[in-house]
């Protein structure tokens, strides 16, 4: 009851940056462990918190069902690079640390991903127990035309899945994949985001310059710094955060105590994984998600 | 298992694989002559020259295979040749068989020689004779996966006579934490065996009818994308470019696997760290799907090289038909159409003047 009412203060209180509303939905795990850190997931820039929760099914109610206390974190819209590192990752932090105590355990993925690996560097040091980086670029390119053309007419991720740009978000997060049906009836539809222009425009400007530009330390130097453990997933075939530009992780951060996994069907997982398979894939619970939990129970 | 039965399963074997293979044995395309250049500790090697059509339009390009290969791969049939094509295109290409493989001498009661041998012996000659025989003061390099570690190495220890060059699927580090690299330590006591060969043919032929029959098939899923190499060409591929494995060569190489670490046998020498020194333009190319010398892998050597470089990728996304594997970049149905023009534009971008 106690831990309710806390709950409800904080969802009073959290609102993200020029008032937008923004989320932070906790799990109740099914059987409480009380051990561990709290588990706070972050989605990836364009993606909703129903990329590790859709429809009761994802990494998020896969690990509350083993015990895990899980939060699902998502930024308010908009959000630009600056607030995200921060504003809205301190924020969510926080009010997990808040109703928890202790450092957390954050998991993120893609290009979002990568500034919360900054943020662990510089605001959130020292909150942090461990991060769990599904393909977090840590050089960023442009990896092809078509993610260029994207976020050149805007990154209206949302409103492509409707119109004339579903190959290309197809091409994007699910090319080759093997999603659960109903992920691939309707995640477009429910689980992306409109970026807006400015952060579209923001990301690819990272892209074109070589790194995203955050207040304080650079983008590498907050890397350099990040000192926690750190698992790290590589999927083949993401064609947006490619597998390539994350693996530099273990040069960039030398403090960090990196373990990697790599995906893929040589590897003898069912497919090779995509930016959206990785985690809503059909074979992710057999395939990945227990490189996630074997991970985290190292860290109990 | 008593010697008779050794013997006959020796001799099914080999019956097996003769009969499995022969229809797909492919002669190279017509046009080439055989060259010979001979290294400083006496292996012979051969090299496979086709002069240019017409006038030369840059320098001569020598093209390098990788493990378990031979320079077939580079040369495989008419229509579907590297070394045909960038004939055709004006550069007098030749294909070398590193020592071992094709028709360069293999090691018959010598000193077992680990990859080092490559890099310290085989390419110096090879590249030597290149320029010999052309009188071009320096050579291209276009080296596929073993054959561009080769270059790396070569090129970090100041190897000289190289002008521009290209690698496709060359890893510089294999320790990505996949299955392979977690079994490796369980293996290493008892594979490769130290001081043998390990018999890559053999295996391969015998299986022949079975390759390409199925998507999961693992040695095709391995090395190349079906959607790219029709199984017909894979068949000759198996029939006509592999090479049995020298047990240090394995083992060196496997310390890229194991321990991320691209060094001499001896591990003195650490080739990834000195290769911040090469000055030598080059291309590195990757294949989407490539799952021996990943992107992952090979952005590995590009982020160690000292520059001019140059990073490409193939894969649906760049525009290609299919994503690229590991053997697609030579042999892929559109690899002609789609990957080789960058690498011939790449090489004349970094070219002098002829």
């Amino acid at each position: 009851m106690i831990r309710l009412l806390v709950l409800l203060c904080l969802a009073a209180a959290f609102n993200g940056a020029h008032g937008a509303p923004r989320a932070l939905v906790p799990l109740s795990p099914a059987v409480p462990s009380g051990r561990g850190p709290a588990v706070l997931l972050v989605p990836g820039l364009g993606f909703g918190r129903e990329i590790y929760d859709f429809h009761g099914q994802g990494l998020a109610p896969h690990l509350a069902s083993r015990g895990w206390d899980v939060w699902v974190f998502e930024p308010a819209p908009g959000a630009n690079f600056a607030e995200l590192v921060g504003r809205e990752l301190p924020a969510a932090v926080g009010a997990v640390r808040e109703v928890r105590g202790g450092p957390v355990v954050m998991v993120v993925q893609g290009h979002g991903g990568a500034l919360a690996l900054a943020a662990a560097g510089h605001e959130l040091s020292g909150q942090v127990a461990g991060i769990v980086a599904f393909n977090t670029p840590l050089e960023w390119e442009l990896p092809n035309p078509v993610l260029g053309g994207v976020l050149e007419r805007g990154g209206d991720l949302g409103s492509l899945a409707g119109g004339e740009g579903r190959a290309e978000l197809q091409l994007l997060y699910a090319h080759g994949a093997t999603l659960r049906p109903d992920v691939a009836a309707h995640f477009s539809a429910e689980g992306l985001r409109d970026l807006g222009r400015p952060l579209a425009r923001e990301w690819l400007e990272a892209l074109q310059r070589g790194a995203p530009v955050l207040p304080g330390p650079s983008f590498r130097e907050r890397i350099a710094r990040v000192d926690v453990p750190v698992l790290q997933v590589l999927a083949l075939r993401d064609v947006v955060a490619h597998p390539e530009y994350a693996s530099a992780l273990r040069e960039r951060a030398p403090r960090a105590r990196v373990t990697v996994r790599e995906l893929d069907r040589f590897q003898g997982c069912a497919e090779d994984y995509t930016h959206l398979s990785v985690l809503l894939g059909g074979h992710a619970p057999k395939d990945v998600f227990p490189h996630v939990v074997a991970w985290l129970e190292s860290l109990r | 298992m008593n010697a008779r039965a050794q013997v006959l399963v020796s001799v099914l074997l080999a019956m097996a694989s003769t009969g499995c293979a022969t229809p797909w044995m492919v002669p190279r395309a017509p046009g080439f002559t055989e060259v010979r250049a001979l290294t400083r500790d006496g292996y012979s090697l051969a090299l496979a020259r086709r002069r240019p059509a017409g006038a030369p339009t840059g320098r001569p390009v020598l093209l390098v295979h990788g493990i378990s290969a031979n320079d077939r791969n580079m040369d495989l049939h008419e229509g579907l040749s590297l070394a045909e094509w960038f004939a055709g295109r004006g550069r007098e290409a030749w294909s070398l068989s590193l020592r071992g493989t094709g028709a360069s001498q293999r090691r018959e009661g010598r000193e077992p020689y680990a990859f080092d041998a490559f890099w310290r012996e085989d390419l110096p000659a090879a590249i030597a004779r290149v320029r010999a025989e052309t009188g071009a003061d320096k050579v291209d390099v276009v080296a596929h996966s073993l054959g561009g570690m080769a270059l790396y190495a070569y090129l970090s220890q100041g190897g000289e006579g190289v002008g521009a060059a290209v690698t496709l699927g060359s890893p510089t580090r294999l320790d990505f934490g996949g299955t392979v690299t977690r079994l490796l330590p369980l293996l290493r006591p008892v594979f490769p065996p130290r001081g043998g060969t390990i018999p890559v043919v053999l295996p391969a032929q015998v299986f022949m009818p079975f390759h390409g029959q199925s998507e999961r098939d693992p040695f095709l899923l391995l090395v190349a994308n079906p959607e790219n190499v029709p199984a017909t060409t894979w068949k000759r591929l198996v029939a006509n470019g592999l090479a049995d494995a020298e047990s240090e060569v394995v083992l060196q190489v496997a310390n890229l696997l194991e321990f991320g670490r691209f060094a001499s046998a001896d591990g003195k020498t650490d080739f990834r760290a000195d290769m911040a020194r090469i000055r030598v333009p080059i291309l590195v190319v990757a294949g989407k799907l490539d799952r021996l010398g990943s992107p992952l892998a090979a952005r590995d050597g590009y982020r160690a090289l000292g520059g001019p470089k140059a990073w490409r990728l193939y894969g649906v996304e760049t525009g290609t038909r299919a994503d690229y594997g590991h053997m697609d970049l030579l042999i892929g149905q559109h690899a002609e159409r789609e990957v080789w023009p960058d690498l011939l534009d790449f090489l004349r971008r970094h070219g002098d003047s002829v």
